[in-house]
């Protein structure tokens, strides 16, 4: 595993008004490391995500993707584009249909090539979703238009996998494909931060845990050794 | 439910109030309306605008249908009544019944006012006359109300309604052209819409026109309350959901919830289900994204083209003239709003474009004025085309397509980009402040005029103005080529600032 990190977030905060939703976030995610972000309802989690991936401007702190900013200077926007969101509620359009959310996010990324069908129905034959080719979305369930999120954030090429609440919604053996993925994602050499609430499926994904209450990083280290102590049940998570 | 319904019986006094004011208010209704027009319209205005004008209201009673339509239930009918082993038929019948009646009145009264319009009184036209014209349009009326609940209860009836709807309204505009040109009584004998005013423009064959008239009424009348049973609660759900919306974007100003919710309350539209291979460079992504919402929501083309060409015949056959050269203006601009649509979409949910497309907002706002720029150009341009063609306008109009084309078709769409950039609702602070505006100050409606709608004044004077000067060198046998430049020149600063506004626009929150 490479010693830079790929994604370094430093002081990072946001508020609302007079709310502090998050505040002096440090967080560095190296390469084929992939970093769970977990808390209790309101603890920021989503605000956090959502910020490091630029749908939210920071109050104070920076994101830095390989060393470039995201927000400002030169290469601030490859910078921002090599960070794929998939966001807690899946936000699709009514009048394309699966395989053409696909097709727009490969050609607005410019990775439309000869092959780009051959990988958008290997992609989606994988998330069990190879019947739905051509339908549209609001012919899907909850937990279908969640992993066309996924299989729009996979098509394109990324650096960061940033995942918000990634398995709601999903059956069983969709979250095992999902495992399956961020595991190949990680032998890569790419990196994934995800929150989730449920800490028996990061189990054996991610590498480390940041816990979060009330805006602030509470404790940070080995998934393992955070999710089995007492921090965990100290901050309402099991 | 029909055996326990107490029968209405209005007391004394309710009696005498609804006289009293029925009385005064028809005094006054009907001194308004005769020292506003003056005693008629006169038949020939009747024959030629009256058939167009009936036909659109048709139109938009079918139309209320696909939304509302003429039976409704409260949210606690659905709950309680709609659910309970009664069928559904013995339900809306007594509604619709009831709206067949109320819309029977209505008719009866505007054929009350189109009978002091168009005659000055039924004086002229003499008392059978005048009972036929009442009752014509209380059937027309009827009909219309019949039309409303045929489509409400049924969905594919919605999708073709709002299909059609373009063509119809193009259908009008004939009739208007046909009855001034061709056959003053073409409209006339068109339709129910025509039949229903042959009493008010008297001439032979008025009393066949009355009785087809009678007769078409009836019989979709009938038809509708054989369907009384064909409504799912499903439909009435969705209408009561979309009033309740309705109201409450109403009094926010929020006119774009106003639209969704009007829009999720009609049938999926119908459009064509084509599939655009996709292309290879990223900077055509979201063109060929709306090139597939375009293909999809037919009508959109549909009321594009007609407010597009509509607005480029004004101009051309209008040259000079600021009114019409301002409305032209408005046309265009209303036609870029309608193709925008894909960029609303964008706005209603600005997370979307900013996950699937990580493109900056602005990036986002200018690709999505490309293909409303290119169809918005292709029907002003072809529209001149047909026009020089039929002889509608000269040869010297074809110096528009290369010329003011471009500036024109450029700032409407940016102008209706930057509107719909905004999301269709009154920032809060400023819908307070429009709240407390002094009603009677000229100053305050000055103020509310140009918040609420900046970019479309800003095209009003703009494009108004270039095309009002190009129309009056034409008219006045001045340089065209000069009022051209000058022409151009205005609208190709006014839409290289609102590039300039756009590429600074930040995503919405």
């Amino acid at each position: 595993m490479s010693s830079l990190p790929v994604l370094d977030v430093s002081g990072l905060g946001r508020r609302y008004g007079e709310l502090t939703a998050l505040h002096d976030l440090d967080l560095e995610v190296r390469p084929g490391e992939c970093v769970a972000v977990i808390g209790h309802n309101g603890s920021g989690k989503t605000t956090a995500l959502r910020v490091i991936a630029g749908l939210l401007d920071p109050s104070a702190g920076s994101v830095h993707v390989e060393g470039t900013s995201v927000d400002q200077g030169v290469g601030a926007i490859e910078a921002r584009a090599a960070l794929a969101l998939v966001p807690d509620t899946p936000s699709l359009y009514d009048d394309l249909t699966v395989r053409e959310h696909l097709q727009l996010v490969a050609v607005a990324h410019g990775v439309a090539d000869a092959d780009v069908d051959a990988r958008i129905e290997d992609m989606l034959g994988r998330l069990g979703l190879a019947e739905k080719l051509d339908a549209m979305p609001v012919t899907l369930s909850r937990g279908m238009r969640q992993k066309v999120q996924l299989a729009c954030a996979l098509i394109r090429p990324w650096r960061v996998l940033v995942l918000d609440e990634p398995v709601v919604g999903l059956d069983p053996a969709s979250q095992r494909t999902l495992r399956e993925l961020l595991l190949e994602a990680k032998r890569a050499g790419r990196a994934v931060v995800l929150t989730t609430h449920q800490l028996e499926f990061a189990r054996g994904v991610a590498d480390r845990a940041v816990v979060l209450s009330e805006g602030a990083v509470v404790a940070d280290g080995p998934y393992d050794e955070i999710v089995d102590g007492a921090i965990v049940r100290e901050y309402g998570l099991l | 439910m029909r055996s326990h319904r107490r029968p209405f019986r209005p007391s004394a006094y309710q009696v005498y109030a609804t006289v009293v004011c029925g009385a005064i208010i028809g005094v006054f209704v009907r001194g308004a309306i005769t020292s506003l027009v003056g005693g008629g319209i006169g038949v020939h205005g009747l024959l030629v605008l009256g058939p167009a004008v009936l036909l659109v209201v048709v139109l938009g009673a079918a139309r209320f249908g696909s939304w509302q339509g003429p039976v409704s239930f409260s949210a606690a009918d659905l709950a309680l009544v709609l659910t309970a082993p009664i069928a559904t038929a013995d339900l809306v019948q007594p509604k619709l019944e009831h709206s067949l009646v109320v819309g029977a009145l209505a008719g009866a009264a505007v054929g009350g006012v189109a009978i002091l319009v168009v005659a000055g009184g039924p004086g002229a036209l003499g008392a059978v006359r005048s009972v036929a014209a009442v009752v014509a349009l209380a059937s027309l009326s009827s009909l219309c109300v019949a039309i409303g609940w045929l489509v409400q209860s049924s969905r594919r009836s919605g999708q073709r309604i709002r299909w059609v709807s373009p063509a119809v309204v193009v259908a009008a505009g004939g009739l208007v052209a046909g009855s001034a040109v061709v056959f003053s009584r073409l409209g006339m004998w068109s339709g129910p819409w025509g039949w229903s005013i042959a009493p008010l423009a008297g001439g032979t064959g008025w009393p066949v026109a009355l009785g087809l008239a009678l007769t078409s009424s009836a019989v979709v009348v009938l038809w509708a309350l054989r369907r009384a049973g064909a409504a799912s609660i499903e439909m009435f759900a969705v209408r009561a959901g979309t009033r309740s919306a309705l109201s409450a974007s109403a009094w926010t100003l929020n006119y774009r919830t106003a639209a969704l919710s009007y829009r999720a309350a009609q049938p999926a539209r119908l459009g064509v289900r084509i599939r655009i291979g996709p292309p290879a460079r990223p900077q055509r992504a979201v063109l060929w994204r709306d090139a597939i919402a375009l293909a999809r929501d037919a009508s959109r083309v549909g009321w594009a083209t007609l407010l597009g060409a509509g607005a480029t015949v004004g101009a051309l056959t209008h040259p000079g003239r600021l009114l019409p050269a301002v409305l032209a203006a408005a046309g265009l601009y209303f036609a870029a709003s309608v193709l925008c649509e894909p960029l609303r979409v964008d706005v209603d949910y600005p997370d979307r474009s900013a996950t699937l497309l990580t493109w900056s907002f602005a990036r986002v706002l200018l690709a999505h004025c490309t293909l409303p720029a290119l169809t918005l150009a292709t029907i002003t341009a072809g529209t001149v085309l047909v026009s020089v063609a039929i002889g509608v306008a000269g040869p010297g109009a074809l110096v528009l397509i290369p010329s003011l084309l471009i500036g024109v078709v450029a700032t409407a769409v940016l102008a209706a980009a930057l509107s719909a950039r905004r999301g269709g609702r009154v920032d809060e602070a400023l819908l307070i402040r429009l709240l407390g505006a002094d009603p009677s100050s000229p100053a305050s409606w000055a103020m509310i005029v140009l918040w609420v709608a900046p970019w479309l004044i800003l095209t009003l004077i703009t494009l108004g103005g270039a095309i009002t000067i190009v129309g009056h060198a034409v008219v006045h046998h001045r340089s065209v080529v000069s009022a051209g430049v000058l022409a151009v020149g205005i609208t190709g600063a006014v839409a290289g600032t609102l590039i300039g506004v756009a590429r600074r626009t930040t995503r919405p929150d």
